[in-house]
């Protein structure tokens, strides 16, 4: 069986590439220092996806007036509109309101539309929220936001890692990242994990050890093998399952494109093994702006799930078991409701559980914005990014897709105008209780595209009448 | 369905019975797997069926090419199989596969992925658990390798590596084609890349272990003739694979694979001499147990937590720890191989009826017998005939089913219409609360029991009470449980006494009865409780919710019959649609 030796090309040519990237890094990224690759400081996208709404009084075309068994909160709200004060939900990231856009007013039509209830329903809402798309049991028909904008950026600004994706596990009714039609994306849980992945091809100095050598010799071989049996296999399969088979290749593939695309930069402490989400969520957030600042990816995510936050000061006094059941007891607080009496404990618990979440919020934003870390024009990275946080819904007691929590943060370069408050509902932004709007998701995504340097018409499910992208955001 | 339904319109209830009355959705066809129908590697007479329609061969073990021997009619039941998508291992699988490839009995591996399209996390996990395999060498209680690695290059060891480890890798031989491919992938790292021999041992051992006949079903059978479309009958070592995974969760041991090669798995006798002695194995309990536990929702599903998660108010449920769980959750693992593996007993009525308890001193206080001195000891006690009959009275099946404060009779009413009696019930409104509802803690709706308030709540809104008149009265059997399965006649929190009768309206279990226990007793009797079990088991091993007309008969009808969980096992096994496979067209 053993016969003469003789090198295939193709692995000649992947030994040949990582030699010369272990030589000569082709990235090279360092702390408080800028963007060197001489081609203008990089586009990125960032989304914050927190499972299982926020803290409203939001119905469908109403709010409800906090005189029925559901409360008449918004907390979502900006506390002052025209003193673009933020409200108790993320006033904790005030200080960049410079930097901020609020929106509100804008529906996840693609979700509601889908619904028989005409509201989002589990899993409906999550499989439209980034993919503003057509769905369903089975997964989103089409690839999120975040995903078409990761492969556009890539062929313009190569990265080792398409995207970064990190995890605070918890309760949810499916995840909204999608890379294809029933094909889900999932995040790093683990911090060590997380770091273990990212900072793998990383090397402080230009000068890999003999070890990291070696290892990365092991590790190309293998790919090898094994994109070459992946593709012989792939014939041998049904057509309907193809797919799978061409999804593995593909993230043998993106194995492939890290391990031939190491980077030069300062490497964040190794997170160790981490108990709860308390400790996760920071520390994802700390690995995220990293893995920004080293330049290893264009997009991130950062999914937050439905979970309970029993070590903030009010704890877990509602005894709920689950995020999700917090979320509907929202409709039996209100004066009439079953559990009238537990307002107070409701409140004190929501609101410290969003504002945890929002906490991470804070914590992205003052990494991307640290001045200590300016790109080649002098801004931020928060400066040439965008991120968007949001979630399935809004009002997590009946899961209505209308009104969506919707932040961004970042000018993407300089193309959307920052430092402003947008209300698209028909009524306008008073004190209103009715609402009604005629802007989509849809619309807001194709204004992405558009910030990250496409011409899109549209993003989603062929709506028409959500076409274009969201008037007034440039 | 993901979430539980907690309430639901009238019109989708309304929908469901007209369409198929109180009957359980038990008809229907299926199959299904990906199948490997086209080995163009398969050259050298490996033990492989090859493309449908090509030539076959017997060597190996390889099954004839007619009914296998195995004298199934494989006409009009094979041609109503349907094509099952291409499967995976599952993060479980993978982690006991390495563990036996390596016998390293506490390997630990990150594969956690359970998409339907592998993620490029997993892809990055099934990596890092080779990772793990290596990293654990000095720990390998199987000869991997067979020679000393830390020497000079050994090319016959290497190539005997490829050949041996491959084929328990892959769960088959290798083909020439295979083995001469990881002997180039040996050479590339060993010469090319200038690895050590052990180096290069450890590329051609991760690359085995991320490679597709690893990672994937893929299926070898020979084609059936007169039948509709492609259809294969699994060669031995699929059956194998089918068998191992199904029963153990894990991949075949020698005596299985010797059984394949031999041939003797495309035999009756020698499927269910295989089958026995399988089901003797600790891993076969193991299983078993795990598959119960998934059917009662103690590991957690959708809303549900899982029993080790739970956590109970103190105030009201003092006894309530984490080693309280672990208790219930050992009663439930013993009892499960006490009545299914050990007792004459049918297994499934006395999953359901028994009284037999292995407690400690802490369980038994929680039902209120005699038990050991401490928590440390465990003994088998007889519970109260009047308060408990089997899983569905016990504390791990009544603490997930309930908040952490009060029972939740529409939890429990749910669970029991859709995974004990197959009613599914369709997706409540999104404005429907999944909070168990309780008492209001300053009584502003007035002394009322948890029970009352369910009914309040639920039967005054037609569009909740169309299924709450089936959900209710089910769980309100569950009354005199708490939060944590404790029996009660005065509920914790009101001290109201608890009314626990309720008259069922569904299907043959459809009668007055006082409590849970008289459920139980005619759960056993109920031929529609008996085949959605049996309807349960048959889709976690054929991975999907429609059989054959044929397996339908064979296994469902059966175990109708006879009640007996081990001939369950057993008929799933020898069933068409766990020894055939339909091959999709192009």
């Amino acid at each position: 069986m053993f016969k003469d030796f003789k090198h295939s090309g193709r692995r000649s040519f992947l030994r040949g590439l990582g030699g010369m990237a272990l030589g000569l890094p082709l990235l090279e990224y360092t702390h408080g220092n800028a963007w060197a690759r001489g081609l203008g400081a990089p586009k990125r996208f960032i989304t914050v996806f927190s499972h299982g709404g926020t803290i409203s009084n939001q119905g469908k075309t109403w709010r409800h007036d906090g005189q029925g068994s559901h409360h008449g909160e918004d907390l979502w709200r900006p506390a002052d509109w025209d003193a673009l004060t933020l409200g108790p939900i993320h006033e904790s990231v005030q200080p960049h309101i410079d930097k901020l856009i609020l929106i509100e007013g804008v529906d996840n039509k693609s979700a509601i539309e889908q619904d028989q209830y005409n509201a989002g329903a589990h899993g409906i809402a999550n499989r439209t929220a980034l993919t503003a798309g057509d769905q369903d049991e089975d997964g989103a028909k089409s690839p999120s936001i975040d995903q078409v904008i990761a492969e556009r950026l890539a062929a313009e600004q190569p990265t080792p890692f398409e995207r970064v994706h990190l995890s605070v596990h918890g309760h949810n009714y499916g995840t909204p990242y999608f890379r294809g039609a029933n094909e889900s994306m999932s995040g790093f849980r683990e911090p060590q994990e997380a770091w273990a992945s990212l900072f793998a091809g990383v090397a402080e100095d230009g000068e890999p050890s003999p070890e990291a050598q070696r290892l990365l010799s092991m590790r190309i071989s293998a790919l090898d093998g094994l994109l070459e049996s992946y593709t012989e296999v792939k014939q041998r399969v049904g057509a309907s399952d193809r797919h799978k088979i061409d999804a593995h290749l593909d993230h043998l593939r993106a194995l492939e494109k890290e391990l031939t695309n190491p980077v030069v930069c300062t490497r964040p402490d190794d997170p160790g093994d981490v108990g709860g989400a308390e400790h996760i969520g920071p520390l994802h957030v700390d690995l995220l702006v990293a893995a920004m600042r080293c330049g290893l990816a264009n997009v991130g995510a950062l999914e937050i799930g439905d979970i309970l936050t029993p070590w903030t000061a009010a704890g877990n006094a509602t005894g709920v078991g689950l995020g999700h059941s917090l979320g509907h007891d929202a409709r039996d607080i209100g004066p009439t409701g079953p559990k009238a009496s537990m307002y107070d404990t409701w409140f004190a618990e929501a609101l410290d559980n969003r504002r945890w979440r929002w906490s991470l919020m804070r914590r992205l934003l003052d990494g991307l914005d640290d001045p200590n870390f300016v790109e080649a024009d002098g801004g931020t990275l928060l400066d040439q990014s965008l991120v968007l946080f949001t979630s399935e819904f809004r009002n997590a007691s009946g899961h209505y897709a209308y009104n969506m929590p919707l932040m961004l943060a970042g000018s993407a370069g300089g193309y959307f105008e920052t430092g402003r408050f947008l209300d698209y509902n028909t009524f306008g932004p008073g004190p209103t209780f009715e609402y009604e709007s005629q802007h989509s998701t849809h619309n807001l995504f194709t204004s992405i595209l558009h910030a990250m340097g496409g011409d899109d018409a549209h993003f989603g499910n062929e709506t028409a009448v959500y076409q274009g992208p969201l008037e007034g955001l440039v | 369905m993901d979430g539980r339904p907690w309430v639901v319109t009238q019109e989708l209830v309304r929908g469901r019975i007209n369409t198929v009355g109180l009957l359980l959705a038990l008809s229907g066809c299926y199959a299904g797997v990906s199948v490997d129908a086209q080995d163009g590697g398969a050259t050298d007479g490996a033990p492989m069926a090859p493309t449908a329609g090509a030539d076959s061969s017997d060597e190996g073990g390889a099954p004839s090419g007619d009914d296998g021997g195995s004298g199934e009619p494989a006409g009009s039941c094979l041609d109503a199989l349907e094509a099952r998508p291409l499967r995976r291992l599952s993060p479980l699988q993978v982690r006991n596969t390495l563990r036996d490839l390596v016998g390293v009995e506490d390997l630990e591996t990150p594969f956690a992925d359970e998409a339907d399209v592998i993620t490029e996390l997993g892809v990055r996990q099934l990596r890092s658990s080779t990772d793990a395999v290596l990293a654990a060498r000095d720990a390998w209680s199987v000869e991997v390798y067979g020679c000393e690695t830390d020497g000079e290059p050994n090319a016959g060891c290497a190539e005997d590596f490829i050949r041996r480890f491959g084929a328990r890798a892959f769960r088959r031989p290798l083909t020439d084609a295979e083995a001469q491919a990881f002997v180039t992938i040996y050479e590339d790292a060993l010469f090319g890349e200038q690895l050590s021999f052990r180096d290069s041992l450890d590329v051609v051992l991760a690359t085995m272990l991320q490679s597709p006949p690893f990672v994937y079903a893929l299926e070898h059978g020979t084609p059936v003739d007169d039948v509709e479309g492609t259809v294969l009958e699994l060669d031995g070592y699929a059956l194998a694979s089918r068998m191992s995974y199904f029963l153990w969760n894990t991949m075949p041991d020698d005596a299985l694979f010797a059984a394949a090669e031999a041939g003797e798995l495309t035999t009756p006798e020698g499927l269910q001499q295989q089958v026995e002695r399988m089901l003797a194995s600790p891993k076969a309990k193991a299983r078993v147990q795990s598959l119960v536990s998934q059917w009662l929702h103690i590991d957690g599903v959708g809303l549900r937590l899982p029993l080790e998660d739970l956590a109970k108010e103190p105030d009201l449920y003092p006894e309530y720890s984490p080693a309280l769980m672990d208790a219930m959750r050992t009663e439930v693992q013993a009892l499960v191989e006490r009545v299914v593996f050990e007792d004459d007993a049918s297994g499934f009525d006395a999953l359901l009826l028994s009284r037999e308890a292995y407690v400690n001193a802490s369980l038994a206080e929680l039902y209120g017998v005699q038990g050991p001195a401490d928590d440390e000891t465990f003994m088998w006690v007889t519970l109260p005939a009047e308060e408990r009959a089997g899983l569905l009275t016990r504390g791990a099946f009544l603490s997930v089913h309930a908040g952490q404060r009060f029972q939740s009779p529409i939890a429990r009413g749910v669970y029991i219409l859709e995974d004990v009696l197959c009613k599914e019930l369709g997706d409540p409104p999104p404005t429907a609360n999944d909070t168990p509802i309780e008492p209001d803690v300053d009584d502003t709706e007035g002394p009322l029991t948890v029970r009352e308030l369910v009914d309040v709540r639920t039967m005054d809104d037609p569009t909740c009470a169309g299924c709450h008149a089936l959900i209710n009265p089910t769980g309100f059997l569950f009354e005199h449980y708490d939060a944590l399965g404790r029996w009660r006649t005065h509920e914790v929190y009101s001290g109201l006494e608890i009314d626990a009768e309720a008259a069922l309206t569904l299907g043959d279990v459809a009668a007055p009865m006082s409590d849970a226990v008289a459920l139980s007793e005619s759960l056993v009797q109920s031929t529609d409780a008996r085949a959605c079990f049996a309807q349960r088991w048959t889709e976690a091993a054929l991975d999907a919710e429609h059989f054959d007309p044929c397996t339908e008969d064979e296994v469902i009808t059966r175990f109708v019959q006879t009640g007996d969980v081990r001939s369950l096992l057993s008929s799933i096994v020898s069933s068409p649609g766990f020894r055939y496979a339909r091959v999709e067209g192009e």
